[in-house]
């Protein structure tokens, strides 16, 4: 006979029983046994697992303060568990954050397997898929029951995967197609029992043949936005020069990476006509940079843009170029520095942007 | 590439007209920037070593131009721009 998985339960004010949104404030505080959904935890638990502790800790409070995490796994720290349930937070999103930055915060500190559940639009499903389990739940508490079996479901078979993390030997003991979980982005080597080769022909027949068919690499299609309204004249306008190039000063005073860049920087132009060679090089790692690096205006026109700003074409430039790798980049990580970006140029009242890629 | 066709989607969703220059046209429509403006080649965006000096900057300034066309051009949908030839 297995020993019962002890499972602890995360929970809101509201559905730990607190009270409402007047209770939102409540600092995390730790109840013996299941409370309210985990009660419904407890029966799909069954016999293989017991609710051992349930945390229940106010949305405002969580949300607002960084430290939340640590405190909870301080109130933790005495408790012998071996899974970490929360929610489902359906699309709650004060919510959905506290549950997914404890359960990544659990699961990195403790090593058990964590699960929670959320609506695909609950904002913290973006930020946290990939350091958490979460289970795709309905968009209301209307749908507890299937979320709770879904969340159930992946905990357990986490729980007798060899690691928390489900990877075992030939790959991953669930996977986001069987087990309704939004996918983490990890690739995992899997022994297929046909050859790539089988497998792609397969799959170009039934292409061709109009014949439903699923690729097995994924490619992210963040889809279509409506066009920014265009310029309404030039003259006036202040533009800037952005660019994924990796275009640096030379010696890349800043460490700006080559590839998966996370992160921008920003460089001066003031003054400058153009780009002297020698004076700047190429740090992206996913070309041959020696054409940019004889000219830097290859790569951000400053000759050419100095020349039409001169002749009162547009209104000015920018004073300052902003540069990244774009070489493996992540889709969420090119979004969030372009956010990070269009938050600066819009400081310095930048009417339009020209942004060069390799 | 697919990194600066996002920014240029994420620039774009923010109301700040982007034009992209970029040589995989492609791709920039399938990462979903709007405003693309058809580079000389992906080792060298905005320029070509194998011309004068003089014909490149030329070149160059060709392109901006198609830029800033770009810039100043309402849209409904994405839209490949591409500079006159010399």
């Amino acid at each position: 006979m297995v020993e019962p998985l002890r499972v602890v339960h995360y929970l809101n004010q509201f559905f730990g029983q607190i009270g409402g949104e007047e209770k939102a404030d409540a600092a995390p505080r730790l109840h013996q046994g299941p409370l309210g959904p985990g009660l419904l935890l407890q029966e799909r638990l069954g016999e293989r697992g017991r609710v051992v502790a349930t945390v229940i800790c106010g949305d405002n409070y969580a949300a607002e303060r960084q430290e939340t995490a640590g405190e909870v796994l301080a109130l933790l720290r005495g408790l012998e568990f071996d899974a970490f349930v929360a929610g489902p937070a359906f699309n709650a999103g004060r919510y959905g954050l506290a549950c997914g930055s404890l359960c990544a915060a659990v699961r990195e500190a403790r090593g058990v397997p964590c699960v929670t559940g959320m609506f695909a639009e609950n904002p913290a499903v973006e930020q946290f898929r990939r350091r958490a389990y979460i289970v795709r739940s309905g968009s209301t508490a209307r749908e507890m029951a299937q979320a709770m079996e879904a969340v159930t479901a992946l905990l357990l078979k986490l729980a007798a995967a060899p690691d928390e993390t489900g990877v075992q030997a030939g790959g991953l003991a669930v996977s986001p197609e069987a087990d309704g979980y939004f996918p983490q982005g990890r690739t995992v080597n899997v022994v297929g029992d046909r050859l790539a080769a089988a497998r792609a022909v397969e799959m170009l027949l039934a292409r061709v043949q109009g014949r439903p068919f699923h690729t097995e690499i994924p490619l992210p299609a963040p889809g279509r936005v409506p066009p920014a309204p265009a310029l309404r004249e030039l003259r006036g306008a202040c533009l800037a020069l952005v660019t994924e190039g990796g275009l640096v000063p030379a010696g890349n005073p800043d460490g700006l990476v080559g590839a998966r860049a996370s992160s921008y920087r920003a460089y001066s132009i003031a003054g400058l006509g153009s780009l002297r060679a020698g004076a700047y090089e190429s740090v992206h790692r996913g070309f041959d940079t020696s054409a940019v690096n004889a000219d830097p205006n290859r790569i951000v026109p400053l000759d050419a843009a100095r020349q039409l700003e001169a002749e009162g074409v547009f209104g000015k430039l920018h004073e300052t170029y902003y540069v990244t790798s774009g070489c493996a980049t992540w889709i969420e990580s090119s979004q969030a520095m372009a956010a990070g970006i269009a938050a600066e140029l819009r400081r310095n009242g930048v009417d339009g942007v020209i942004l060069t890629a390799t | 590439m697919r990194c600066g066709a996002a920014m240029a989607r994420e620039l774009e969703r923010q109301g700040i007209p982007t034009a992209l220059v970029a040589t995989l046209v492609s791709t920039a429509l399938t990462v979903g920037a709007n405003r693309i403006v058809v580079g000389t080649g992906i080792q060298h965006p905005l320029g070509n070593p194998k011309l004068s000096a003089e014909e490149e900057r030329r070149q160059r300034r060709r392109l901006l131009e198609c830029a800033l066309q770009s810039l100043t051009t309402d849209l409904q949908e994405q839209r490949v721009f591409e500079a006159a030839a010399a």
